[in-house]
């Protein structure tokens, strides 16, 4: 049997190469194309590459004139081809432009293929003071000797962006003369007035701090300079000595910066620090709802060093924020590619609240339809609130049961039943209901959908009972987002409804 | 009603924001600046460079596209809700019309480069800016074709 298995295993192997021959030319064409189309999910779809067709793919990079080109297909090699990509990139390294080759060495010191260094070093010769920068600083924390040999010369040259990073590596280094000369050199550039000098020596200090320095950095969160802030707020989030109550206040102070920088920096900070008991979950839902794009991106990416660890903690966060839509949405993702336990039997309990709170929201808005008067404009948008909420709710719902079951089929139902198209969605929801296990919620996703969308009548009592405007307003201001609690506020205040 | 509600709601029956959510033109409302002109002042005149557009909260706007700015013939008028000096902002050209304040009018003001970082952060912003110019052109047309004959 045993043997049977290994001739299995052998041509099974055997086929896998004469398959990667015979596509090897269609595939770096499709490759080709797909880092212009930027097609992650159809190039992941191809599985691994050999060796050979790993160079074949970075020879391409020869071609790709800008950073983005370049970074997708460095992108692509790593994803396709893990064990050859490092190497196939230095093989490529030495005939791109200096600022090519810049960000690809943060990628090629990373995946460490055997010589890099040698290869770096050349190339920082011909290349421009970015360049030199980079490899010198890359160089030195991989303990490559020629840099060493050079870090004095380095120290007193002209351009405070290597002077700084030559000094912040030699911080890390061994040798007190160096050390001693580097500390000097970035409090002078620390201390100077003139922003090349400073933001030279912070740019050199974010991703190798040093604590003795960090009585000049504090002080710079507070400067006119949007970059220094955002600078000094990564550094200081990395070799924090503060107390936890003095760091919740510098991360509420920097979420509320007018710089969008300074406050994607307040993200990835907040996301960095070490202390427990911080108000993570307000910082979160702050960042997820700012707006500026480029905030919510890093509230997004970061969000997982914000998550509870146990499943205790799970459900009360998700309990406790079940109006915090987009903190709602982004914590569902996380539980789902979390490895915690039972996580399919929560996601179906919050998937069972968020369809009760949008039958509650939908019977209160059907109700307010049906009082005697014309709406005032408060209540026109009280109601307007209510159903979007609801639909965020259906919303929220469609994503579980995506968690759950992550096949083509229940995508393609996902994306129909979110789809404004009648016709489509009268498809989808037909489709759905023919899945078994999950048809109930299907079957009451159908009829709150029909009641969002084309007005259909609820059966059933909106909380607290018919008739009772006031009862459904304190009913918003407990259960809704902070938004519609707002609204409804204003109309409970405005004693609109008080009879 | 509070000056909050009040904006949003103006904001959700703008064409340019239609397609937001009233919970994000909440978050948006206070980046709006109010301004305000009396009867008989020009908002902007043909030729300026656009550094604004103007959402009316109340007043009224009358549009000239005479090259003189002074001159009081008007090819459109505007009334709270309305929306102007968008076209500016988008190509970068001067503006292209001379805005008179026909009555005391107030107005929210949204600056170019936020209106710019606006439309990267809300996508739909894009989609409603389109519906907008296309009502404008369309409402344009008959007047054109009028002109033709």
């Amino acid at each position: 049997m045993a043997g049977g298995g290994f001739v299995v295993a052998v041509a099974l192997l055997w086929i896998k190469l004469k398959k990667n021959d015979a596509y090897r030319e269609s595939l770096v064409a499709m490759v080709g194309d797909s880092v212009f189309v930027e097609d992650a999910d159809r190039v992941a779809d191809l599985g691994g590459v050999d060796r050979d067709t790993a160079f074949r793919l970075a020879d391409q990079m020869r071609r790709a004139e800008t950073l983005a080109l370049t970074n997708n297909y460095a992108d692509m090699l790593e994803v396709l081809a893990q064990g050859h990509a490092g190497a196939a990139m230095l093989d490529v390294y030495p005939d791109l432009p200096p600022k090519l080759q810049d960000p690809l060495l943060l990628r090629i010191a990373r995946l460490a293929p055997p010589g890099w260094e040698n290869v770096a070093w050349e190339a920082a010769r011909h290349g421009d003071t970015h360049l030199v920068v980079t490899t010198s600083r890359l160089l030195m924390a991989a303990q490559f000797p020629a840099v060493a040999e050079h870090a004095a010369e380095w120290l007193e040259t002209a351009s405070p962006r290597l002077r700084a990073s030559i000094a912040a590596g030699c911080l890390q280094g061994d040798n007190p003369s160096h050390k001693a000369r580097s500390l000097k050199i970035l409090q002078e550039l620390l201390e100077s007035s003139r922003p090349e000098d400073y933001l030279s020596a912070l740019g050199a200090l974010e991703p190798m701090p040093h604590p003795d320095l960090m009585p000049l950095v504090r002080p710079m969160l507070g400067y006119e300079n949007v970059k220094a802030r955002a600078l000094a707020l990564a550094i200081w989030s990395r070799c924090s000595q503060t107390a936890s109550d003095e760091a919740v206040e510098i991360i509420d102070r920097a979420l509320s910066d007018p710089a969008h920088q300074v406050r994607t920096a307040a993200v990835r900070a907040a996301s960095a620090l070490p202390f427990a008991d911080m108000p993570v979950f307000d910082w979160l839902s702050r960042a997820l709802q700012d707006t500026d794009y480029r905030v919510r991106a890093t509230a997004r990416e970061c969000a997982k060093s914000f998550m509870p660890q146990s499943a205790e903690a799970w459900v009360e966060a998700l309990a406790r924020r079940e109006s915090d839509f987009e903190l709602q949405t982004v914590m569902i993702s996380e539980l789902s590619a979390s490895d915690i336990d039972n996580k399919a039997s929560m996601l179906r309990q919050v998937s069972e609240k968020h369809l009760h709170h949008a039958r509650d929201k939908l019977l209160i808005l059907q109700n307010f339809s049906t009082l005697d008067s014309v709406p005032e404009p408060a209540t026109q948008l009280l109601m307007r609130v209510l159903r979007e909420e609801a639909r965020r709710h259906l919303d929220i719902v469609l994503q579980i049961l995506g968690c759950l079951d992550q096949s083509r089929q229940m995508r393609y139902i996902r994306a129909g039943l979110a789809s404004q198209n009648r016709q489509l969605w009268a498809q989808a929801m037909e489709s759905a209901l023919q899945f078994r296990k999950e048809s109930p919620v299907f079957r009451e996703l159908a009829v709150l959908f029909e009641a969002e969308r084309e007005g259909v009548a609820l059966a059933g009592e909106p909380p607290g009972g018919r008739r009772v405007p006031n009862a459904w307003l304190k009913w918003c201001q407990e259960f809704g987002s902070e938004w519609l609690a707002e609204c409804a506020r204003y109309c409970l205040g405005n004693g609109r409804f008080a009879t | 009603m509070s000056l909050h509600l009040e904006r949003v709601l103006l904001l959700a029956k703008v064409p340019l924001f239609a397609y937001l959510r009233t919970d994000q033109l909440s978050r948006l409302a206070p980046l709006l600046e109010p301004v305000a002109w009396a009867k008989g002042e020009r908002v902007f005149d043909k030729g300026d460079m656009g550094l604004e557009l103007y959402i009316l909260t109340s007043g009224h706007i009358g549009i000239s596209v005479d090259a003189d700015p002074t001159c009081q013939i008007f090819i459109n008028e505007l009334w709270a809700g309305d929306c102007l000096g968008e076209m500016a902002l988008i190509d970068n050209e001067p503006r292209s019309a001379t805005a008179h304040a026909l009555e005391d009018t107030q107005a929210l003001a949204l600056e170019k480069d936020r209106l710019h970082g606006l439309l990267m952060s809300y996508p739909e912003l894009g989609i409603g800016m389109l519906r907008a110019l296309s009502q404008r052109l369309r409402a344009m047309t008959p007047k054109l074709a009028k002109n033709v004959k």
